[in-house]
């Protein structure tokens, strides 16, 4: 018997999993990867509903030495490749049937969700409860929030954003050895049922004393641990609304603008966009677009329970004094975007089906960095001349920054449909960003190894890491590999 | 000497013979003060010798040579807390006192780069000017914030708008325990912007919740996350720092109160509401007794002989200052408005404001100076704090209801300082539903039974945290082997995991692990 056989075998024996090992069906699984990464069809998908259960799976691929790739978004989408496996023989958990709600806090405004729960999912039912999550980007609907916010994927409210992994909190993980461990204050002492009965929120994301091991799983592109549930913090809806748009030529003159705004806690949600983002992301039409400015800063503002009213147009009012100050105007509206529109693409996720960035197919290029808002300009310019260089044109390109901790750095995001020139354009445009000091702080596809060549200090310990959570090596194989090959200082 | 010739011998050509000793009585002004522990030796060992590096590199020389001759060390930044003692007689103390630079302070991302020696005093006065300030802890402005947010817990009254310290920190500079200088996040290309990646955060390895209190390497340079001030740029007091007679200028855009409330569930109430409304710079609960200890402990020690006067006094028990700061005038007379109204819902006294009064000019003094616990360690004074995480203000609160209960009785039996029971330490962070408490307890070093009270106390609000699930570890952590023996069992396993983590980092435990 094969090691997966066996492997199969015994899970099934101990914990009755759902199994999957139907070719046609396993086939599926990888047919929409919109990467440049290679992916092989799993040898099985595994469907755990609890926390032991993906516990014995993985103690058992550890004992028969079986890769395992897992998964936690529905559907067999896959736009970075690393939910999809790579290595022959490889299982893969797929976590989607793990969707339960497990919780609501009103008071403490905490969500507790397992890893199958998607955004559209999720914000549905915070509905009913005066709530929402502040997610990333017009956020993929059937998406998994555990997956998004543990790659880092920035959320549009950088005010609320103090450090990684907001708004990401206490989880329970199991490590790639299979041992389960609770971080923050998932934790305990005592079970989820006990610590809720007290009171708790478990709205701690550190911990227990000098570990920070969930912070330390972001990134990891699922190479390091599973994880089962977390909690996340939500925001109250407020009760009334008001969208806030300012807009320059000038990115510099933008950039500054929204970090002035951010740091005084103005606004809610919160982007800056060039002409053809604005038009992508909002439904803009490119009539509208050509005659408006390069970059355009969009904000909401929101009143709560204290002086609502007031409490909004103070926030708008300071607004237009920063932007008088800087020779800038907010405006209350946007020819030819609906208010209440912008509001909902603002606050929602996309439509199903109808993902943002892959409306063009599989042949666009998406690469994205973390720097500080005073790059931007610099970054652009460079991307519009490799797109041109790529004998594409610079008008198609998205640029997408979305400002983080405070405005402290800001997600950098370039968009272009580049049909067969896709791989080039996205190999020179990384080249040149990472010559250029890009950061990126989650490296994927072609780029990964000149990214881990660039950051020694990184790559030098990333084996230590491994090693902690993952000895065998059983999570993800080839994925991040330039970095856990590690190499010296 | 302690450690090898040889191996002092090839220190000293790193650092120069001027920046070492093994001087005993030099070496004995190393030795600390009680904290937390009322076992000495825990922190109160001669160091073997002193070494006082003036670079990264020079750092990373030493880690090398106590390496190769496998000495411990331990680095030691402004050294206000017991936690940087030498923690066996063979141990190396690193004063990195000549380190001592605001490598940078950048304005338009609202970072500054630091290095161990630079004190909180001096990056909050250059940040002030720039409009911007610092997150400095209660130890004061005479500490470093490097070791607060590399090394070192991080609770402190701006929490509610500034965070924990523990994640204030951006890229920095490290020297790891092999002795390699390894630059993390964005720091390995001169930028300071993130702690993260590529990949996995290796940050979060090196700084967890607590900090690892010298076990992990050296630190050499950190990027604080700085916030947006618009208080004062600048201040003088005329007669350095007396908070009773200080004179200085009240910006007119800030305000400073006290709230009062006598039941928890009220004060609970107010916590909320400050929370959700964002309308507080600073805010924390202060204890009557604690404070009156700290400031006037001769009259104190008086008052609470007086039943009535003992009584009356216990109405204040529950206080809570705060300081609000307005961004504009519109932004003022909100948070003023907030304030009031939530004072009102939630039965407080709300002393203060716009009064022009002497309180005000202290509080304002206050804020320039950092002083708050600082005052304790005047004369034999110390404080211990005990119980959980931070967690949900509601869990935090029963926390600290909990602690007062279990001090209650221990004073009553005579078995601790006399300080009206409730000493906690209270807030709201990161302006949400996240509580944090400490459960303090005054302490007299010189006598028996109040060390005793100290464990005593930890012990039991470790017993009702870990029965109530009133949140994580946290400052149970400070029981020391008693603590892992509860917890690590019930909670994740998590001192197993944390010695591997050293394990995998620091094979030989060189850089002395202090609480176990
Ligand atoms: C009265 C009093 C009040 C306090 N109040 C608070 C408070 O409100 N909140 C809070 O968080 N803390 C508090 N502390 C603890 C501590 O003093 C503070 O955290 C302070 O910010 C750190 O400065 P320090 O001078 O104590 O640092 P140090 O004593 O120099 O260092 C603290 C710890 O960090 C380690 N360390 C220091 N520098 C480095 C480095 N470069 N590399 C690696 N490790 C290093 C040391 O070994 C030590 O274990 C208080 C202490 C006292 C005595």
């Amino acid at each position: 018997m094969s090691n997966i056989d066996a492997y199969l075998k015994a899970l099934c024996e101990d914990t009755g999993l759902e199994i999957e090992t139907d070719a046609k069906a396993l086939k599926k699984t990888i047919a929409k990867n919109y990467s440049r990464s290679e992916a092989v069809v799993p040898a099985a998908v595994i469907y755990p509903v609890t926390v032991e259960q993906v516990e014995a799976a993985l103690k058992a691929a550890n004992e028969y030495e079986v890769p395992v790739t897992v998964r936690s978004s529905a559907g067999n989408a896959s736009l970075t490749g690393t939910s999809l496996p790579w290595k022959e023989g490889s299982v893969v958990i797929n976590l989607s049937k793990m969707n339960k709600i497990m919780h609501i806090d009103e008071l403490n405004c905490m969500a507790i969700v397992e890893a199958g729960v998607t955004f559209e999912q999720l914000n549905k039912e915070l509905k009913k409860h005066g709530l929402y999550m502040e997610h990333p980007l017009q956020a993929k609907a059937e998406k998994s929030v555990i997956a998004a916010l543990l790659d880092r994927d920035p959320v549009l409210t950088a005010k609320h954003l103090w450090d990684v992994p907001d708004p990401l909190c206490a989880m329970k993980m199991v490590f790639g050895n299979g041992r389960l461990f609770g971080s923050g204050s998932a934790a305990g002492p005592g079970t989820l049922e006990e610590m809720l009965e007290a009171g708790c929120a478990m709205n701690q994301s550190q911990g227990p004393v000098w570990l920070d091991l969930g912070r330390v799983m972001t990134g990891a592109q699922g190479t390091l641990a599973i994880c089962c549930w977390a909690s996340v913090k939500v925001k109250k809806i407020g009760t009334c609304k008001k969208m806030a748009y300012v807009q320059s030529d000038d990115i510099n003159v933008l950039g500054a603008y929204a970090s002035q705004v951010i740091r005084r806690r103005l606004g809610e949600e919160a982007v800056l966009l060039n002409r053809k983002g604005m038009s992508r992301i909002f439904g803009l039409d490119e009539k509208n677009t050509d005659e408006m400015p390069k970059w355009t800063y969009i904000t909401s503002v929101r009143g709560y329970n204290y002086f609502p009213e007031e409490y909004m147009e103070n926030q708008y009012a300071d607004m237009e004094d920063l932007a008088a100050a800087a020779g800038l105007t907010v405006s209350a509206e946007l020819t030819g975007l609906d208010n209440e529109k912008a509001f909902a693409v603002l606050a929602g996720t996309s439509k199903k089906n109808d993902f943002w960035k892959l409306r063009e197919g599989n042949d666009i290029v998406d690469l994205f960095c973390l720097n500080t808002l005073d790059v931007v300009d610099k970054f652009s310019v460079l991307a519009e001349k490799v797109v041109e260089k790529c004998g594409l044109d610079p008008k198609e390109l998205i640029v997408y920054v979305q400002p983080s901790q405070m405005a402290r750095n800001c997600h950098i995001e370039f968009l272009i449909e580049a049909g067969d020139k896709a791989a080039e354009t996205e190999k020179l445009l990384g080249t040149v960003l990472l010559d250029n000091n890009a950061f990126f702080s989650r490296p994927y596809g072609v780029m990964e190894e000149a990214i881990y060549n660039k950051y020694k200090a990184q790559r030098h310990f990333m084996p230590a890491i491994k090693a902690f959570f993952d000895e065998k090596g059983i999570l993800n194989p080839g994925k991040l590999a330039s970095g856990y090959a590690g190499g010296a200082l | 000497m302690l450690i090898p010739v040889e191996a002092y011998k090839e220190i000293e050509k790193i650092v120069g013979s001027e920046n070492i000793t093994a001087d005993e009585q030099i070496c004995d002004t190393y030795s600390q003060f009680l904290f937390h522990r009322p076992d000495p030796q825990v922190w109160w060992q001669r160091p073997a010798a002193i070494v006082m590096p003036g670079s990264t590199e020079e750092v990373a020389g030493f880690v090398k040579v106590c390496n190769k001759y496998k000495i411990k060390y331990k680095a030691h930044s402004t050294g206000y807390g017991a936690e940087n003692g030498a923690t066996a007689p063979d141990c190396v103390l690193v004063d990195l006192r000549r380190m001592n630079h605001i490598v940078q302070l950048d304005e338009k991302n609202m970072i500054a780069v630091v290095e161990p020696y630079v004190t909180g005093g001096e990056v909050e006065y250059m940040a002030w000017q720039h409009g911007l300030t610092a997150c400095l802890t209660t130890a004061g402005p005479q500490s470093s914030p490097l070791a607060s947010v590399t090394s070192h817990q991080g609770g402190n009254c701006a929490g509610c708008s500034m965070g924990y310290n523990g994640r204030n920190m951006l890229a920095c500079e490290w020297v790891s325990p092999d002795g390699e200088i390894v630059k993390v996040g964005s720091a390995e290309m001169d930028e300071y912007f993130t702690a993260d990646g590529p990949g996995p955060s290796f940050k979060a390895m090196i700084r967890g919740y607590f900090g690892f209190d010298g076990a992990m390497g050296i630190f050499t340079k950190a990027a604080l996350k700085l916030y947006h001030w618009a208080g004062m740029t600048d201040y003088k007091i005329p007669n350095d720092g007396n908070l009773y007679e200080a004179d200085v200028e009240i910006p007119d855009n800030i305000r400073f109160y006290t709230m009062i409330h006598n039941e928890w569930e009220d004060l609970e109430k107010a916590y909320y509401a400050l929370a959700e409304t964002e309308v507080c710079t600073y805010m924390n609960k202060f204890s009557i007794g604690i404070t009156g200890q700290a400031y006037m402990p001769e009259f104190f020690e008086q008052a609470l002989k007086l039943p009535h006067l003992r009584e009356a006094l216990k109405m204040a028990r529950h206080k809570t200052v705060i300081t609000i700061v307005g961004n504009s005038d519109r932004d003022l007379d909100y948070k003023v408005k907030c304030v009031e109204q939530i004072a009102k819902e939630s039965n407080a006294i709300l002393i203060g404001g716009k009064v022009d009064n002497p309180y005000r000019k202290a509080q304002v003094a206050s804020l320039c100076k950092y002083d708050g616990y600082a005052s304790l360690f005047n004369g034999p004074g110390s404080f211990h704090v005990a119980m959980g995480a931070d967690e949900a203000i509601h869990v935090n609160v029963k926390q600290a209801q909990e602690a007062q209960r279990i001090k209650e009785g221990m004073i009553a039996a005579g078995q601790c300082e006399d300080d009206l029971g409730c000493g906690a330490w209270l807030g709201i962070y990161e302006q949400s539903s996240r509580g944090h408490n400490e459960a303090v307890m005054l302490i007299d070093p010189r006598k028996e039974y109040s060390l005793s009270a100290m464990m005593t106390y930890s012990i039991e609000c470790s017993k009702v945290l870990a029965t109530q699930h009133l949140g994580g570890i946290g400052f149970a952590a400070f029981g020391g082997r008693e603590t892992v023996e509860t917890f690590d069992p019930i909670t994740s396993n998590y001192y197993e995991h944390t010695l591997k983590v050293k394990g995998l980092l620091d094979p030989d435990n060189l850089a002395n692990m202090t609480f176990v």
